[in-house]
């Protein structure tokens, strides 16, 4: 009993004092700073620690090129990255120490999880946020501008991207009924596409479906089948639907497919069908901008760290800046000390009506509800694949 | 060749994989009468030994296969020795749960050793398109190995031990039936069976993760209940019943979402009509 009642103390003292310390993220010492600090929040260890990296990275690398065209007199920003192991309690914690540490604007969160525990703070203190890569509808809701597709975003920008560039394909899509996830895109990429322009239809509700025979057939008429599942369940219906789904057709997917590649035992390249997802970057592209991202990037650091995610954290840091340099050429200025409040003030007036080109698109402008509006392109995980 | 036949040759290989493994959980529950909830895992192990063996070691299919049964099978007998048989006569419940424990501890060993990121072990890559192929191996294996385990219970005299201790433990030790290693066989034959399921399952599905073991683990547990629990013949013919249950659903699109509801509503419309199983034998209390 006393053991229960000693527990039960430690419990109240512990929730207390994380209230207390939720509580205390009020004071802001921009007024020191001496360049702009971006902030962020993301898993630099554990297992996604490979996210997180190369964000980190990427939002370092287009701040010391911003300060080096900028020069003496100019903007000059400074950026600050957190480790939160893709964990919310840690990404609230990191917003408060980041925010008593001067930050003025933040990339958010890496992961959707960590970001919208990230953006209580960021939205009760007016922090100006645009995430690189938090994709959950939760977290545009929760305030913080997203640079990514959101997820039923992408379900519509799947369905756009194929009746643009697939129109003569007979489209089957397979999803998991029973993910949010999956379901999300699906029912947004039917409703973009239409049910008439959608030849099958086929669902599991596990990811280890004990095989996909029954799927397969389903959608062995198709020659474009869009996976808005995760790889690992993909892996096992691309193995299915071989001898069934004719050589030359289409696996496309979205974000969720990412990674597929990486699946030990299962050689992308030795399959005859095009394997491909929806992406906003493709390391592999000749546009002169993403290839001076791309080359000054592995110069600097570990090429295996790059990713769609990298290229969004520079477009962000680009993108923050581009509005501060608007703002400015309307004739007025922004001193490094300003508070975040006031930043943000600046920013959301000013994204209004900014247009952006980065490594992650062109012409790309966000909604008022904080999603972006971008063209995705389509990225070919299987570029070597055999042909037959 | 059609199909429809496809499909159900891949059905009823399907079922064949479950009716393996159901034969796992019936043979120890109708023998040692407990339910081993770790029998899923063992078909885990049994695909993670192909991993090592045969993707990372580089070694011969048949090797893989053969080195896959030897170890599964230690690991039944080791695992029966060291977590159940110090429990023989305790309650059912503490049996119970320490079987759920050994299955956590197996899942995590493989986790920690491997990782949690998903494999692809596929033994017979020239199999891969051809599904009426690997319908008819699979289906020719599993009744071969039925046939030889029904002739084994019946004509041995290890398989006459084996009925004398389902039948009464208490008076086949009296008779000078050594309980404790017909139960070690017991386990040593459904490790076995199960190490083979693994093969096969990796045929149809080479998904090699820590968590497999639990999906086909679930379904082979209500093949075997569906069938009537400890009954042989049961096990076989609920694994089919599955089997079948499965692809037709998953073949349907309106039904693909509710395959796993409709198969587990059979199991319990199965049960409503027969609480024993198909071929369960049903118990007379005398009060």
């Amino acid at each position: 009993m006393k053991n229960t009642l000693k527990k039960f103390a430690a419990s109240v003292l512990a929730f207390s004092s994380v209230a207390l310390l939720a509580a205390c993220g009020g004071k802001n010492y921009a007024a020191n700073n001496e360049a702009i600090m971006i902030g962020g929040s993301g898993p630099l260890t554990g297992a996604y620690a490979i996210y997180g990296t190369g964000v980190k990275y990427a939002a370092q690398m287009a701040v010391e090129e911003i300060n080096a065209k900028e020069g003496a007199d100019g903007l000059k920003f400074k950026f600050e990255g957190k480790d939160d192991q893709g964990d919310g309690e840690l990404a609230a914690q990191n917003f408060n120490t980041l925010y008593e540490s001067g930050m003025q604007v933040s990339l958010g969160c890496v992961t959707s999880g960590a970001c919208v525990s990230f953006a209580e703070g960021g939205a009760e203190n007016e922090v100006f946020m645009m995430t690189p890569s938090a994709t959950a509808d939760a977290v545009y809701k929760a305030g913080v501008y997203q640079m990514c597709f959101s997820d039923s975003g992408q379900g519509k920008a799947a369905a756009k991207y194929i009746k643009e560039y697939y129109k003569d394909k007979k489209v089957g899509v397979l999803y998991n009924s029973t993910q949010d996830y999956s379901k999300g895109i699906y029912d947004n990429f039917v409703k973009e596409l239409g049910k008439d322009n959608i030849t099958a239809e086929a669902s599991f509700t596990d990811d280890q479906t004990a095989s996909f025979d029954g799927q397969v057939n389903t959608l062995k008429e198709c020659d474009l089948v869009f996976l808005p599942i995760y790889y690992t369940p993909a892996t096992t219906f691309i193995r299915a639907a071989q001898g069934k789904i004719a050589d030359g057709a289409v696996f496309f997917g979205a974000d969720g497919l990412d990674g597929i590649d990486g699946v030990k035992g299962f050689d992308v390249n030795s399959f005859p069908q095009k394997i491909s997802m929806l992406s906003h970057f493709n390391s592999a592209s000749t546009d002169t901008a993403t290839k001076a991202f791309v080359d000054a990037y592995n110069s600097k650091y570990d090429p295996d760290s790059l990713n769609q995610f990298a290229a969004s954290a520079y477009d962000c840091v680009y993108a923050i800046y581009g509005m501060m340099k608007n703002y400015e050429s309307k004739g007025n200025k922004i001193e490094m000390n300003i508070s975040a409040k006031d930043l943000n003030a600046i920013l959301t007036e000013e994204i209004k009506t900014f247009t952006f080109s980065g490594v992650t698109g062109s012409n790309i402008k966000w909604a008022a509800d904080k999603t972006v509006d971008k063209s995705p392109i389509e990225y070919e995980i299987n570029p070597s694949r055999i042909h037959s | 060749m059609s199909d429809f036949w496809t499909l159900a040759l891949g059905a009823l290989a399907l079922g064949g994989v479950y009716a393996l493994i159901a034969l796992g959980y019936t043979m120890v529950y109708g023998i040692a009468k407990m339910l081993n909830f770790a029998h899923g895992d063992i078909i885990m192990v049994g695909a993670y030994s192909a991993f090592v063996t045969f993707m990372m070691l580089g070694m011969p299919v048949w090797l893989c296969i053969i080195i896959a049964i030897i170890f599964c099978t230690l690991l039944g007998i080791g695992i029966e020795k060291a977590a159940y048989r110090p429990l023989r006569g305790s309650s059912p419940l503490a049996i119970l749960i320490t079987a759920i424990g050994v299955s956590y501890l197996m899942e995590s060993i493989v986790y920690l050793a491997f990782s949690s990121a998903p494999k692809n072990v596929v033994l017979f890559p020239s199999l891969q398109g051809n599904p009426t192929a690997t319908a008819l191996i699979t289906l020719g294996v599993a009744t071969l190995l039925m046939v030889a385990l029904v002739l084994f219970i019946n004509y041995t005299k290890i398989g006459k031990a084996m009925r004398a201790v389902s039948e009464d433990r208490g008076a086949a030790q009296l008779m000078g039936i050594n309980v404790n290693f017909v139960i070690m066989v017991t386990f040593a034959i459904g490790s076995a069976l199960a190490a083979v399921a693994a093969v096969f399952w990796l045929m149809k599905t080479p998904l090699v993760t820590y968590t497999m073991g639990s999906l086909p683990g679930i379904k082979a547990f209500s093949a075997a209940v569906i069938g009537g629990i400890g009954s042989i013949p049961g096990a076989m013919i609920g694994g089919i019943i599955m089997g079948l249950i499965e692809t037709f659903c998953d073949s349907i699109p309106g039904l693909q979402s509710y395959t796993m509801a409709i198969e587990f509503a059979i199991l319990v419309i199965i049960l409503l009509i027969r609480p024993s199983g198909l071929l369960g034998k049903t118990k007379r209390e005398k009060v």
